[in-house]
């Protein structure tokens, strides 16, 4: 039976771990909806004990990322569902445990420290929020316990964390910030003005932008930083220079539907190109009032919110297993946006612990199996598109310990996101800025 | 075109903007850049709305109701304050059992709370106190009066140790009377600190060992110094639910002839604060406290707030950069609503003549603030339940985390799209608008009735009401604008 072109198969036919642990039939088991079974999984597969794989999902359940958080959590079991289904990792089933870290950091570092020495858990998954992975980074390093973050900061790569933090489930916002300046250049223009909130998020974005689309020939003509404060916009508009071809921005906050709207009053229908982060309105339906104006204008997208005719099996896959429809909108509640964009992050990141587990042997955790998982993830160079990995191919640097990926761009048309672009890998690399594998496990 | 799009915010503007020319530049970010996804949330939606016309027509209201109370007729608030509609009678004993039952509940949820899921939106315990109590039980006492008597946790079980330990014997101490309500002061402030400060109130395990530890001190405190003394001046959820009862309909009072029975009687809403004591000096700073301090949670998320302390709102730092501030922003709201209230209440009797009853106006219009504690409950915390109450359905089909489904509703998503949908959140706020503006209504007429009753005549009663009236006008304005501006959410 050929599973990999029917996936639903492989969970609608009762892959129980009993049916998975029968040797070589365990790893076609396991292939099913993956596109390569680990050469580990049969090694070691029938020695192991069946005590779960201790996930500790470190989740924003409360504070300001819980809107997010829930998104998260959706995606997260749905991909351990689909995993134990398949037979769990080297035969263990996964037991994920939550723990809240209210989206703070010092309670991030207490969280991690909790998982570590009472839930005594194998590694720690999931934390969105940048400041919370800041803040608890340090923590797993001292604690040698594995962390996966799915944030998209530019924190792993930096080499500000250390070698026990990993982010191969989610590009970085450097790289998806430079693979848009060649299509943004020679598609929408090359004289950019840019406007940004006024802090660490908006000035990465600034920075990278400014210098990649230089490096396109092109030229950032204004830089209009908003205090993060800010909830009226029109008196910024002005600073706008005339001969701008291409406007650049990238609000968050409570008051992004205020600046479009503000933008719509003060530009009317005779406007520049306008080029956006969907971080702004992640989640946000674009027919929303107040969006009219952003018709016809491009957002980057990680993953393309609607269904695009093109669409592979495995992203069909991966939406009706998180259960998600077509306009990226909760199956159940056809106003429940997803966060789509990023949440594919986390179903990879497991699908990637999975992998080097079963690579490594991992058993137990012990600081040694700790330090063979890390070598393990650290070994890998890339993640073919699959179901595993939804999102498309992804090439992972074990030195930097950040993955790359394609990246998309899509036009607003209809209150639809259209994608018309989609970037190579190659586009969004830089130079390395850091090789953890130096320091000491 | 969209109306939205036409409307040019002016009020609003001015209100929501706080301080412009804030510098987060000097603010030394430790942090290394990162999305912080600051997202569009509801308020987002909110401030595409005419909130400032809200705000103008919610003052207005405030102020309209005042000037009809002024003329209407005596004889309708003599009527209001002396209808009801008998209805039947109850034993009270009955709250020996209702109050074990609780207790029995408690102690299930103090268990899974220290046993049960990590996760706070799965635990039951967090999602009864918090959700079920804090919020659901609370605003029934709007409605029904003080079921709290009925529900507390420590009436039954004392009672019953009482019986066991076969008597009547008295506490073994007495509560001094010049302590009045400060206990009940000091426990409600640590709640509330603990709700808004702590870095996580939500854990299971440490609401677990709050709880428990309160329920033991209390316990404790009952048994030294007497049921009565204890839940009417030192439990504080007692005092509460008992003055903020006194806005609801229905009321229980004494039978003639009986110790036991007591018969619910319907009344007008807020007739029976009149049929209550004064409250001390130590009362008027408690019920202060319970409504600044639902208004100072959202005020200390206000980007005003945190800009005004260089706290980037798109990147908030979470509960633990912020215990400083959010701690100054609870006392600076109390204090300054204490300031305001006692300031006005003074400047009416001096314009009504009546300068020396200080105390007693004091003591009689604080409970007047009752409604709007109620009204600033339900818009504070509305949103909240409306997400949460899903998550507590899912935890009562699998209360032990076990993956049962006692109440079918496998496949049941959370849902949180009412407050990204335009039609939604206008209703939503509608809502919350309502309440506040409803609140203050209630709390202008029960001021009017306990004013009668202070003055003596219409006219005296009247001018003594401006200062307060024009108070509640701008609580009205204020409560309207932490629901309308941005807030880190």
């Amino acid at each position: 039976m050929d599973e990999r072109k029917t996936p639903n198969t492989a969970t609608t036919n009762g892959l129980t771990r009993r049916t998975a642990l029968k040797g070589l039939g365990a790893a076609a088991g396991a292939a099913a909806i993956g596109t390569q079974a680990a050469p580990g999984f049969v090694r070691y597969a029938q020695a192991q004990s069946s005590e779960p794989i201790k996930i500790g999902f470190q989740a924003h359940r409360t504070g300001i990322g819980a809107a997010y958080g829930r998104w998260y959590e959706r995606t997260t079991e749905a991909a351990v569902r689909l995993i134990n289904e398949a037979g769990g990792i080297n035969g263990r089933p996964i037991e994920l445990i939550v723990e809240d870290d209210g989206t703070d950091p010092r309670r991030g570092a207490e969280v991690v420290e909790r998982f570590a020495t009472q839930h005594r858990v194998d590694v720690v998954f999931g934390t969105l929020f940048s400041h919370v992975v800041m803040g608890s980074a340090p923590r797993a390093g001292e604690l040698k316990m594995p962390y996966f973050c799915v944030s998209e900061g530019h924190h792993v790569a930096s080499g500000v964390l250390n070698r026990y933090i990993f982010q191969p489930g989610i590009t970085d916002v450097k790289s998806q910030v430079i693979s848009m300046a060649p299509w943004v250049a020679e598609n929408l223009g090359k004289k950019v003005t840019m406007i940004f909130p006024d802090y660490a998020f908006g000035h990465d974005h600034r920075d990278f932008f400014s210098e990649a689309i230089a490096a396109q020939g092109g030229e950032a003509l204004e830089l209009i930083a908003i205090p993060p404060t800010e909830s009226s916009f029109t008196r910024y508009f002005p600073r706008i220079p005339s001969e701008t071809e291409v406007i650049y921005h990238v609000m968050v906050g409570p008051g992004v539907l205020t600046f479009v709207s503000e933008m719509g009053q003060f530009y009317g229908a005779n406007r520049p190109q306008i080029f956006g982060f969907i971080d702004s309105l992640e989640a946000v339906d674009l027919a929303s009032p107040g969006l009219e104006f952003l018709e016809g204008t491009y957002f980057w997208e990680g993953f393309p919110r609607y269904a695009m005719p093109e669409a592979t099996e495995y992203d069909t896959f991966f939406r009706e297993q998180v259960g998600v429809n077509a306009d990226g909108a909760s199956i159940d509640d056809p106003q429940d946006i997803s966060t789509y964009s990023h949440m594919f992050g986390c179903w990879e990141t497991l699908y990637i612990i999975k992998q080097a587990m079963e690579a490594s042997g991992y058993s137990s955790a012990t600081d040694a199996d700790k330090a063979g998982l890390i070598e393990a993830v650290e070994a890998m160079t890339e993640f073919p598109e699959g179901f595993e990995h939804p999102q498309g191919r992804k090439t992972f640097d074990g030195k930097t310990h950040q993955c790359f990926g394609h990246q998309y761009i899509s036009v607003v048309e209809d209150s639809r996101l259209n994608v018309v672009h989609k970037t190579s890998i190659e586009d969004g690399l830089y130079e390395p800025e850091v090789d953890y594998t130096t320091q000491p496990l | 075109m969209d109306r939205v799009i036409l409307f040019k915010p002016t009020l609003s503007r001015l209100v929501r903007r706080g301080p412009a020319a804030l510098s987060l530049a000097a603010v030394p970010l430790a942090l290394s850049a990162g999305p912080a996804w600051a997202h569009a949330s509801d308020r987002g939606l909110i401030m595409l709305l005419p909130t400032d016309r809200y705000l103008v027509g919610g003052a207005i209201a405030v102020a309209v109701s005042f000037g009809l109370l002024a003329l209407s007729p005596d004889r309708l608030f003599r009527w209001a304050a002396t209808a009801r509609l008998r209805l039947f009678t109850i034993d009270d004993r009955w709250r020996v059992v209702t109050s074990i039952a609780a207790f029995a509940l408690f102690l299930g949820l103090i268990a899974t709370g220290l046993l049960g899921s990590r996760d706070p939106l799965s635990n039951p315990l967090t999602l009864t106190i918090w959700t079920l109590w804090w919020v659901g039980i609370t605003l029934l006492h709007g409605l029904f009066g003080n079921l709290w008597a009925w529900i507390n946790p420590w009436t039954g079980p004392y009672r019953l140790l009482r019986r066991l330990a076969g008597g009547d014997a008295q506490p073994p101490l007495t509560l001094p009377v010049r302590l009045g309500y400060w206990p009940a002061v000091l426990a409600f402030a640590g709640f509330a600190w603990f709700e808004q400060v702590d870095i996580a109130p939500d854990d299971p395990e440490r609401l677990a060992i709050a709880a428990g530890t309160y329920w033991a001190i209390t316990f404790l405190g009952i048994l030294l110094f007497g049921e009565k003394a204890w839940l009417s001046r030192a439990e504080c959820f007692s005092v509460f639910y008992r003055i903020i009862s006194r806005v609801a309909p229905l009321s229980a009072e004494p039978v003639a002839g009986s110790e036991t029975r007591r018969r619910l009687v319907l009344r007008p809403p807020g007739a029976a604060v009149l049929g209550a004591p004064p409250l001390p000096i130590s009362g008027l700073f408690f019920l202060m406290l319970t409504l600044s301090s639902v208004s100072s949670e959202d005020f200390n998320r206000t980007f005003f707030w945190l800009g005004l302390h260089g706290v980037n709102p798109l990147e908030y730092p979470g509960r633990s950069g912020t215990m400083v501030i959010n701690s100054i922003g609870i006392v600076l709201v109390w204090a300054a609503l204490i300031a305001v209230f006692a300031g006005a209440v003074a400047l009416g009797n001096r314009m009504a003549g009546r300068g020396a009853g200080l105390p007693e106006s004091l003591g009689r219009l604080a409970m007047t603030i009752a409604p709007i504690s109620l009204a600033f409950h339900l818009a504070h915390y509305l949103t909240a339940v409306m997400v949460n109450a899903q998550y507590a359905l899912l935890a009562a089909s699998d209360p032990f985390g076990r993956g049962s489904d006692l109440l079918g509703l496998s496949g049941f998503q959370v849902t949180t799209s009412f407050l990204m949908n335009y039609e939604s959140v206008e209703t939503i706020w509608n809502l919350q608008a309502a309440a506040i503006v409803g609140g203050h209504v209630l709390a202008v007429y029960m001021a009017h009735l306990v004013a009668l009753r202070l003055h003596g005549d219409a006219r005296a009663a009247t001018v003594s009401q401006v200062p307060l009236a024009v108070v509640m006008v701008l609580y009205t304005l204020f409560g309207l604008w932490l629901l309308a501006t941005p807030i880190a959410a």
